[in-house]
Order: C-alpha cells, then structure tokens, then sequence
C-alpha cells in the first residue's frame, strides 16, 4: 500500500501519534548526541543527522529488563513478574536499525525457547524507517542481501524523502496499514512516478556506499584462518571496551544478575554484555578459556560473520558502521574481516 | 505469558558433606504436583536460582527414575556457590530447566559402558550411572573408573557397594596418592585405564573430570581402539540463560547450553584447545 | 614529516633497538587515523602523523611490558609515558620516545580541534629520545577557567547536569580501556565477590561507576582527554579530569606528568596538606 505524505504533515503525524502512545524519535541534545529519546512534542524530532550514536533496540531490547522481583517472607518465596509492556512508536530510524530487529526477533523466537520480554514488547512496537540519502564513509549496508538504502525489512512503514521535499509512504505491515488509516487524512494517493523516484533515490544513495564486501567469500575463508597469525597483530589497537557492541542495532549477547535490595527483596535484572570483556567466559573459580584479548577479539568477527550464519544463514551485521565510529581508535570492522586471507 | 526465565519454588530437605568442599543437596518443590511432573534426562543441567544472590548452572546427580527430588552435588568456588554452603534445611531456592541434550542411552542398548570419572567429575557422572544401572537389563557390562588426588576427594562413597552389587558391574577405584589403610589401586586414572585394558567392542566410554586428565584418558581410549563417536563427554562452560539465547557458551556455532553439553569427542575435535 | 618518521621507525627496528613501533596509521577515511603496532621494518611505511591522531598510543605501553617499543607521541602523550614510568610500569630504558611537533588535534566526532590543543604548551615537544618537525607552543597557558565556571553552579544545577550525563552512559567501558592509567587487572567495576557495582545499567550505578573511577586516577591522570573522546555518547568526562587536575594543582601544587621521581598527592602525606576535600 502506497502513499504520499507532505513535509508538514509529518509533524501532525508525529503530534497524532505523540498524544496515543510513547513515541521515540532521534534527539539532539547539549553535547550534540543524537539518541532515540522520548518526544515531548513534534518539534524535538532531529531528522537532520543520518545515523543516531546509539540505535533503537534498547527500547525493545532493553539494556537492563527487570525479568522479575522476588520477595522472601515467611511463607516461603514469591515472584513478582512485570507488568504488560506499553505500546511504543520508534519513529525515524534507518533501514539498518530496522533490520536489526529482524535479525535479533529471529534469536529471541529460537530453539524451543521464546523469551517473551522481548517478543511482547516487539509485538508492542510500530517501526517508522526513514530511508538514508546520503550514506557516510563508515555505511556498507548493501553488502548484505537483504540491506540497502530503502530496504524495508524491519519496517511497519517506510518513508523515503522525494525531491519536493514530500515522503513516498510505504506500508509494510499491518501495524504500518494502521498507523496510516488512524491518520488517514495526513495521507494522500502516491504519485504516479513515486517508484520510479524512490528507484532513482535508491541508485543516487547506494553510489556513495564507498565499500561492498563480498561476504559470502569471506566466511568461506574464516573457518581454516581460525588459527592464523592474523589475528595476533589485528587484535592489538582494540583496547576491549564494549563500546562497538552496545552501539550495534544486532549484537544481543547478554547477562542475567540478581540485585538484592535488602534481606528479603530482590530483583532478577537481564543485561546487555560484550563478547570483549575479560569476564564475559570466567567461570566460578577463576577458570577462563578466553582471558587471550586476541581470543575475544576474533570471536567477536567470527561470530558474526560466520556462526551466526551458520545458525541463522544471515549474518549478525546491518552494516550501519556505528561500530566504525564508536570505537575510541576507529577499527574499521570491513578492513578486519577483509584482511583474513 | 510463558516466563521462560521463571524458576520453580522448591526447598532445601537435605545436605550431606561429600568431602571439604563439595556439599550434595536435595530438593523438593513446593508444589508436589509440579514435582511429580517434572522430568530431565541424564546428561542435562538445571539452573539453581538462590534469591537475593544470583543463579548458577548445575547437573541434576540423580537420575530420572528417582524423582521424588532433585538432588546436586554443588562444589565451594564462587559467589552462588559460596551461597548455597551456606543454605539449611527448610530454605528456599528456586530452580530452573531441565536444560541442555542429554546422555543417548536409547542408542547405546545391549552395549557395554565404560565411565572414566576423576575427582568431582563424577558428581556429572552420577546421574548417567544410576540411570543406567537403574535399567540394567538394557546393557550388558557396565565399569566405572574413579579416581581422585587422594582417597579422602573421593565423592559418593557410600554409593560404591550399592552400585557393585548389581549384576555384571566393576568398580574401580585409585586415588594419586594412597593413604593408610586403601585397598585400591594407587596411580593416575589414564595409567590406571591402560593397565585396566579394557576392549573398545561394543563399548561406550562416557568421561569426565579436570582436563588434563581428559587429555591423557583420550590418548589411552584413542590408542586402545576406540573411535571418536565412541567417546562422550561432558563439556563445562560458562552458563548464562541456559536456553540458547545470551550467547555466553557460543564455542564456534555451538551453544554449550543447547547442542550440548554432551558431545561424542568427533564432534569435539574441532573446537579450540582451550575447550 | 611522515617520511622522517617512517625512516626512524624503520632504523630502530633493523637495528633492533626496539621489537615494536607503535603509530598511526590510516583508518577508514581521511579524517580518522588508528594506532598502528609494527614490527617489521618492511611495514614502517604505514606509519604517519597528522592531526586526526587523536589517540594517546602511552597507553599500549601497558601491554607491551616485556618488549623493547618505540612509540610515537605527541607532547602531551609524552606526559603519559613520564607517569606510567613513575608508577613502574616499565623502565624508561625500554620504551624509545619519538616525539612529534603537532599544531593540534582535531575530535573526530565534532570535527573540531580539541579544546586541549588551544592552549598547549607541548605542541613542541619535550622530553622525547627523538624529536620530529617543529612548532609554536601556544602563549596562553592552561586556564581551569571553565571548571571554575562551572563549580559557581548551584549544586541543583550541577547534579541536574550529571544526572543528565549519567542517564546516557552505556557502561561501555571505553573511557576506562583507553585510560593510561587505569590497567588495574581486576577492576572494582568487574568484581563479583564482593559485587561493588551492580550490572545494572542505570544512572544510579553509573554515576557510582565515574565517580569511583575518578577518585582511582586522581593525581594520576595527565588530562589527556582520551577517555572524553572515547565516550560512544558525548558524555563531556573532560570536565571531570580538568576538575582533578585543577585540585590537584590547587590542593596539593601537584601536576601529573611532570617528574618520573614525584610521589603523587593521594599517596603520601604532609602536615600541610589540605584537608578541604575530607572534610
């Protein structure tokens, strides 16, 4: 379904949604940190900078999710579990942010097991994509099949910026079919050349794309270089902060830790982690296979690019280069993985 | 809402010191219906949740076939661990699972089974043992190997002559060190597997225990003829969620908590040495 | 200059009076650089030197404990290397220092030079075993005149400010990694028993995480701004280390850095010593 909504229109759009539910939307604020924040109004929307520092999953992936509470008296134990999750709008993020969510729903839906948490609050969730015009240097989303400038994978509704300054409006799912008949006067029908337009945009944008790996080459080669000398020269700029998975829109590994207020309460709380800290494999006693830097740091390349493939047959990267930006001395995660021969 | 991260309730009704620092506990849930219900089988983990402190992964000790309980054999060396020493009768703990692949005893019938335990790696191989000696008409003769640093870490003592007088079963026993008054062999398990010589036909050697003795019991096994599909272990790795999701145990594409943690050494072989 | 530089590296290495370089080199587009580890001389020519080399490559040095290095350092990276030497870290007679004249250093977030740079009085640098290009030191000395500034707000203000700043940290860790100084193996923030900080990520615990963070490098830290530019989400950690250094100096006339041979303020003690941030 396919239709056109204008510039101004945007912001009653916004403002419809604002008053409904909590609509998150990317925020500029005091140090020029663009983040998904919670809008007030529709004017604190910054469509203006391509990619946020952090991106959106941390409002459905919570970073710390009260699994939860449990309290201990006399008649023995009890288990507080949360309340419903309210439903959200995560309004403005790119075709890789949305695409994050369909890699990681996959994990969360897998292997017998469906962790709720984060399926309720996906179920919760409206996906508004805008799609990228201008890719910076760190972008690569079209190495992967199914990423690109106007990719709609991920979305509820995708809005790509026409020439006149209005949005081709495309809804993908039914939550995005809803999102425009509950505000069908902001609407109109699409243009007859919107395709063509969007085709061209996406032509104009992926030619700034400067990188596109050939990924599928590269896992063929991951396997036998497990052991290679690569990894032990590659390895030595990272310090192994957390800073490149906590701004990944796929990265999902994490921890589950109990936080004891007093005696008798207490709160089981699941938390983001990273592959790259020294604890992440410690065990009890002190026993850890990966104490190695060089160890996490070729785990973190070959689990994204080749076990997760094996399991999932995607890889774990959007290729948004968040990652690329965020790293404190600019590893350039393409150039690793190019590098293994 | 399926909470797939909610423990069950249950009580502590038992404690035994096994040796210094290993404790075995039974528990009970709260809800007898629930524990009536509730089965695993021997080769899988569970999940001890100890409110207010954290949660841990352990193997169930005993098998199926006697569920009234669930009981572990829980060793002193970090924060839940240090917490649950601490634990008394009548205390509450929740549990979570079963998790994990589990021994396939269905393929293993009318063959002999050879288990090479060292230390308190027989606290994992307990549960396979008493399944299969619960059901020994489906196997034909089964040997346990023990060993330990010196007769008094040897866990389970008191179960050995139970477990000796069922038809064609063989224990022995060796500690590194012998002590006054042991009657058993004296030497590592690997020396004493090689002198035990046993046949690699219709055999299946289950192991487990500190990995360097894996290593060389490996050798021996290897060297006496028997195939990698015809060793199975059990792999110890850091455990989070249990349920294949927080990506902790991921070792190459497989994810301990739920590929594992019993492997055949073929599927082994490929994975790090650190593993 | 990247010439020079390349040829010295290269001779050091040949003649084996150091088993690594530690630079820069290239990294994804003009405006970014990497630390660049080197130990054939073959490859000295990925080395180079220009104003995106924003990294403070002293802090390797902690890594590279058992090895002969040489590595390339701006004035105030030069600072960092004196400190880890004070602190035993390795011996001076392990670690070559090739200092190079820098005009500045540009954040690759903002695109603008760094507020460090503007009144530096190492752009020339001093105390290096080899010395690369010249430059003018800037006039203006350092000045603590924004943290002053900012100490005149009410405390509503202030902790309005860092609550703020606390809500946005992510617990990446990245301003602890980068830190020169902070090489503790087991960090407070990692230990379980007992568990200090919880994993928790709120502005609560974070809050703790920085504070206890800075109390840990205090009279220590050279104000290098690595962990301010590091930070994934802006969080302005400069004004914290600006704030230390600035006590330091007032409280204790202590200035890191400076003297491989000075005992830091925390670690000593004189009957004169003010006793304002006690009590």
């Amino acid at each position: 379904m396919t239709y056109l909504i204008s510039k101004e229109n945007i912001n009653a759009l916004l403002t419809s949604l604002l008053a409904a539910k909590t609509v998150y939307a990317p925020k500029k604020d005091a140090e020029e940190t663009v983040l998904f924040g919670k809008l007030g109004s529709a004017a604190e929307w910054h469509g203006a900078s391509l990619l946020t520092h952090t991106t959106a999953k941390d409002k459905v992936y919570l970073q710390s999710e009260s699994l939860f509470k449990i309290k201990k008296g006399k008649d023995g134990v009890q288990i507080e579990e949360p309340a419903e999750p309210e439903e959200i709008v995560i309004f403005g993020c790119r075709p890789c942010d949305a695409r994050g969510f369909d890699v990681i729903n996959k994990l969360f839906n897998w292997s017998n097991f469906v962790d709720e948490y984060y399926t309720k609050r996906m179920e919760k969730t409206t996906v508004i994509t805008i799609s990228c015009e201008k890719p910076e240097s760190t972008c690569f989303c079209t190495s992967f099949a199914k990423g690109g400038p106007v990719n709609e994978t991920g979305s509820d509704l995708l809005l790509t910026p026409q020439k006149d300054g209005n949005y081709f409006a495309e809804a993908v799912s039914e939550k995005g079919k809803k999102v425009v008949s509950e505000n069908s006067k902001l609407f109109s029908e699409a243009p007859v050349n919107a395709l063509q337009e969007k085709a061209d945009f996406k032509t104009a944008a992926e030619t700034k794309i400067v990188k596109k790996l050939d990924l599928a080459a590269i896992k063929k080669l991951m396997e036998p270089a497990f052991e290679a000398a690569y990894w032990d020269t590659v390895h030595l700029p990272c310090v192994k902060c957390g800073a490149c998975t906590y701004v990944c829109p796929t990265c999902y590994c994490f921890d589950i830790t109990e936080k004891a207020f007093d005696n008798l309460n207490s709160e089981r709380v699941r938390n983001w982690d990273t592959c790259m800290s020294e604890i992440f494999t410690r065990m009890a006693g002190g026993v850890n296979p990966r104490t190695d830097t060089k160890k996490r740091f070729r785990q973190r390349f070959m689990h994204k690019f080749n076990y997760h493939v094996d399991n999932f047959k995607e890889e774990l990267c959007t290729g948004c280069g968040r990652c690329i930006k965020a790293c404190p001395v600019s590893i350039d995660i393409r150039k690793v993985i190019e590098g293994i021969k | 809402m399926t909470n797939i991260y909610k423990p069950h309730i249950a009580k502590v009704v038992e404690i035994k010191v096994e040796t210094g620092d290993i404790k075995s506990f039974k528990f009970q849930f709260v809800d007898p219906a629930a524990q009536k219900a509730f089965t695993w089988k021997a080769g899988q983990f569970l999940i001890l949740n100890i409110f207010g402190v954290g949660e841990a992964v352990f193997t169930f000790a005993n098998p199926q076939t006697r569920n009234e309980y669930i009981e572990c054999s829980i060793r002193k060396v970090g924060l839940v661990s240090e917490a649950i020493h601490e634990l008394e009768v009548g205390d509450s703990v929740g549990i979570r699972g079963p998790y994990g692949n589990w021994f396939p005893f269905e393929k293993w019938h009318g063959k002999n089974l050879l288990y090479v335990a060292g230390g308190v790696g027989l606290a994992a191989l307990r549960s396979p043992i008493e399944f299969a000696l619960d059901n020994k008409q489906d196997f034909k003769n089964i040997t346990i190997l023990y060993g330990a640093r010196s007769p008094l870490d040897l866990c389970y003592k008191d179960k050995f002559s139970d477990w000796e007088t069922i038809k064609d079963t063989q224990m022995i026993l060796t500690a590194d060190k012998g002590s006054e008054g042991w009657k058993h062999k004296v030497g590592f398990v690997p020396a004493v597997l090689k002198e035990v010589h046993p046949s690699p036909k219709d055999t299946v050697a289950i192991i487990c225990g500190p990995p360097i003795m894996i290593k060389f019991v490996l050798k021996e096994l290897l060297d006496l003829g028997f195939t990698p599909e015809q060793i199975v272990t059990t792999l110890e790795m850091k455990m989070k969620c249990g349920l294949g999701k927080c990506g902790r145990c991921n070792v190459k594409h497989l994810y301990i908590c739920k590929d594992g943690p019993v492997f055949t050494y073929a599927e082994l072989k490929d994975l790090p040495d650190e593993y | 200059m990247d010439k020079e530089l390349q040829e010295l590296i290269k001779k050091l290495l040949t003649e084996k009076k150091a088993e690594w370089a530690v630079g820069y080199e290239k990294s994804y587009d003009e405006f970014s650089t990497s630390p660049a580890f080197v130990n054939d001389p073959a490859a000295a020519g990925r080395l180079l030197f220009n104003k995106y080399c924003i990294n403070n490559l002293g802090s390797y040095l902690n890594k590279l404990k058992k090895n002969k290095v040489a590595v390339v350092c701006k004035g105030c990276d030069i600072a960092t290397v004196f400190e880890l030497i004070r602190e035993k870290q390795f011996k001076r007679e392990n670690v070559t220092i090739i200092g190079v004249a820098c005009e500045g250093v540009v954040d690759k977030r903002t695109g603008k030079l760094l507020e460090k740079c503007e009144n530096c009085a190492v752009k020339q640098p001093v105390g290096a075993d080899f010395t690369l290009g010249t430059a003018k030191n800037s006039p203006k000395p350092k000045s603590f005149e924004d943290v002053a500034l900012f100490e005149k707000k009410s405390s509503k203000e202030k902790a309005e400010f860092w609550e703020r700043q606390f809500e946005k940290c992510i617990r990446c860790y990245a301003c602890r990694n980068v830190c020169p100084v902070c090489y503790c193996p087991d960090c407070f923030a990692q230990r379980s028993m007992p568990e200090y900080l919880s994993k928790h990520v709120e502005a609560g615990e974070n809050k703790l995480f920085h504070m206890v963070r800075m109390q840990h490098v205090f009279g220590r830290c050279t104000d290098c701004k690595a962990c301010d530019t590091a930070c994934p989400v802006n969080i302005p950690l400069s004004l914290l280390t600006k704030k230390l250094a600035k006590d330091a100096k007032e409280l204790f006339n202590y200035e890191s850095g400076a003297d491989t041979d000075a005992r830091p303020p925390l670690s000593t003690y004189d009957e004169g010593d003010s006793e304002s941030d006690i009590m």
